[in-house]
């Protein structure tokens, strides 16, 4: 008896089913391939995550489905056209704090609780990824915040700066992580470094043979740890006056000396004012001169011979001015402070004293001077990214800026150390 | 000099006349023609006459696409803006069917990202309805990826204990 009522139960069920079916025909189904490889990856990862909950064929391809973040980063490619997040990272408990360009702490990927046991200091982001060190020091980890993927790494004694290199669209071919390692300080600032290579096919670190003793001037800054990866398996490290790069294919060290500007910051300012990105495969330099130009270089490489190119130069005037009703609104906490810290000033600029107004003439010299303005790294297109900081640097206040255009956006505030991160649903290499 | 025209056969018998060049951007009906030499039309017995409209329309429109002139580039982004202004989401399906079946690039990758832009702003449930699919999730399933979202945000991993683990 019992039964039979169930399934009259399912009959009307079905009926019901039935009937909505037919009520939502409107539209024409279309088939999955075209959704999945076409709709899908077009749209950002902030919705995708969302669409997780759809139905358990989409939560199987946007969780587990080996090819799909391959045509996502096809149809929406890292780099350029992606949206930009940046991420600070919170040292007592780990804490990632995301935000993405529309300023909105974003939900799923605002707050991210790393798995990783403790992160003691973050060295960088690449491809979508973050790596840094654990805080026993032991190992190192490498952690993909949007599909919660961690591989971890031996930490090799002595290193402070890594920089990750892997192909993240073949993430089965593994990773390489190189360090340079000081071990000799020369009285002439100058140190002898080596370079300890790790391979995820071998699990094992090693020192590089052919640059072995490698003379670079010395670094010892607190921010040394930068380092970028471009294409054909080259990364570089900032230096204060030169880049310092390795082939991990050819096992080669080498240096650049910087683009030269004979009326440059002072050498130990120069770090916050410099900053190196990637820019379709090559390496940017992106520079604040103290006449107040913003400055973007590539590097250009021709049988080991290197070029630095012009890509960009705008003038901080000239951006003020076009955005003054927006800039209006930072000055005050950006530079008010300082005008009072530095009251009995002599040298050089004679305009700006003691609680006297900045205006639209006098904003872009005062953020010159009072060193306000940091590049941050140039990933091509149209758009150029810097920050202001205010007196302690105790916040930044990011702005994006399109040379076309002349639109100057402001994309949030946040606390230092921070990193540029483009996320992606691509894997951790193994 | 006159250019050859193409007729194209709708699948309720109604005739369109387009450029051969226009017709090309799509490779199902440059195949068709190189390989049947057809001679009343090509037959598109997929496409509606009220679908093929617009896509001939489109077609016409992007011919002669300009490479380098940036405001003709331009004007065309914002025609292609208003082809689909007015578009409902089923006649918007319905071009992005005859775009893959037509094969036209250009087409499809628009309607695609109309429909993803559409898609941007919207919940689970309209998306659900959007493209009739049935929650085939348990209650159960629901709350388990509900709270491995949560669990992703705010409190610590699995994967935190088997760090632990490995660690002693």
């Amino acid at each position: 008896m019992k039964k039979k009522r169930k399934t009259l139960i399912e009959c009307s069920e079905q009926l019901r089913r039935r009937k909505k079916r037919k009520a939502l025909t409107g539209c024409p189904e279309i088939g999955d391939d075209i959704i999945f490889e076409e709709i899908l990856p077009r749209l950002p990862i902030k919705a995708l995550c969302r669409f997780k909950s759809v139905c358990k064929k989409w939560f199987n391809l946007l969780t587990h489905d080996p090819i799909f973040p391959k045509h996502h980063s096809q149809k929406y490619p890292i780099g350029t056209t992606n949206p930009t997040t940046f991420f600070s990272h919170h040292y007592l408990n780990g804490v990632f704090f995301f935000f993405d360009s529309q300023f909105k702490w974003s939900t799923p990927i605002s707050l991210v609780r790393c798995p990783v046991d403790m992160v003691d200091m973050v060295m960088g982001s690449a491809n979508g990824l973050i790596y840094g060190e654990c805080s026993n020091s032991i190992r190192l980890f490498i952690y993909n915040p949007i599909t919660k993927h961690t591989v971890y790494v031996p930490y090799p004694r002595y290193s402070l700066r890594f920089a990750l290199v892997c192909d993240p669209f073949n993430p089965s071919l593994g990773f390489t992580i190189v360090s340079p390692v000081s071990i000799r300080e020369h009285n002439d600032g100058f140190e002898t470094l080596q370079f300890k290579v790790y391979s995820s096919k071998t699990g094992e670190w090693r020192v590089s043979k052919n640059a072995s003793e490698f003379r670079a001037p010395g670094c010892r800054l607190s921010r040394d740890f930068f380092a970028v990866y471009t294409g054909e398996n080259k990364v570089y490290w900032s230096l204060i006056t030169h880049i310092l790069w390795f082939d991990i294919e050819k096992d080669v060290a080498g240096l650049v000396r910087c683009p030269k500007h004979r009326n440059f910051v002072r050498p130990d300012l120069q770090l916050f004012f410099t900053e190196i990105g990637v820019c379709e495969d090559q390496l940017s330099f992106s520079r604040m001169t103290k006449e107040g130009d913003l400055e973007i270089w590539l590097l250009r490489e021709k049988n080991n011979e290197f070029e630095w190119v012009k890509k960009h130069t705008v003038g901080l005037q000239r951006i003020v001015e076009e955005n003054w009703d927006m800039m209006s609104r930072f000055y005050n906490s950006i530079l008010k402070k300082r005008l009072n810290i530095k009251k009995g000033m002599k040298v050089g600029f004679k305009k700006l004293k003691k609680g006297m107004k900045v205006t639209k003439e006098n904003a872009a010299e005062a953020l010159t001077h009072f060193h306000c303005v940091e590049p941050l790294p140039y990933s091509g297109g149209e758009v150029l990214w810097f920050s202001f900081r205010n007196a302690t640097r105790s916040f930044c206040y990011i702005f994006s800026f399109n040379i076309k255009t002349l639109e100057l956006k402001f994309i949030g505030k946040i606390k230092p150390p921070y990193y540029q991160f483009v996320p992606t649903l691509l894997p951790c290499p193994t | 000099m006159s250019t050859k025209k193409i007729t194209l056969l709708s699948s309720d018998n109604e005739l369109f006349t387009v450029d051969e060049e226009a017709a090309n951007q799509s490779l199902t009906i440059k195949h068709l023609i190189e390989d049947t030499e057809p001679e009343n039309g090509v037959p598109l017995p997929q496409v509606h006459s009220k679908i093929l409209a617009k896509v001939t329309e489109y077609l016409i429109k992007h011919a002669n696409e300009p490479d380098n002139d940036a405001a003709a580039k331009e004007e065309l982004k914002n025609w292609d803006d208003k082809f689909l202004e007015k578009v409902n989401h089923e006649t918007l399906f319905d071009l992005i069917l005859a775009a893959n079946y037509l094969d036209i690039k250009g087409l499809l990758d628009l309607t695609c990202q109309t429909v993803a832009d559409l898609m941007n702003g919207m919940s689970v449930v309209e998306v659900r309805k959007l493209f009739n699919i049935v929650n085939d999730f348990t209650p159960e399933d629901e709350a388990e990826v509900r709270k491995r979202r949560k669990r992703g945000t705010k409190t610590i991993g699995p994967s935190n204990d088997q760090a632990n683990q490995s660690n002693h």
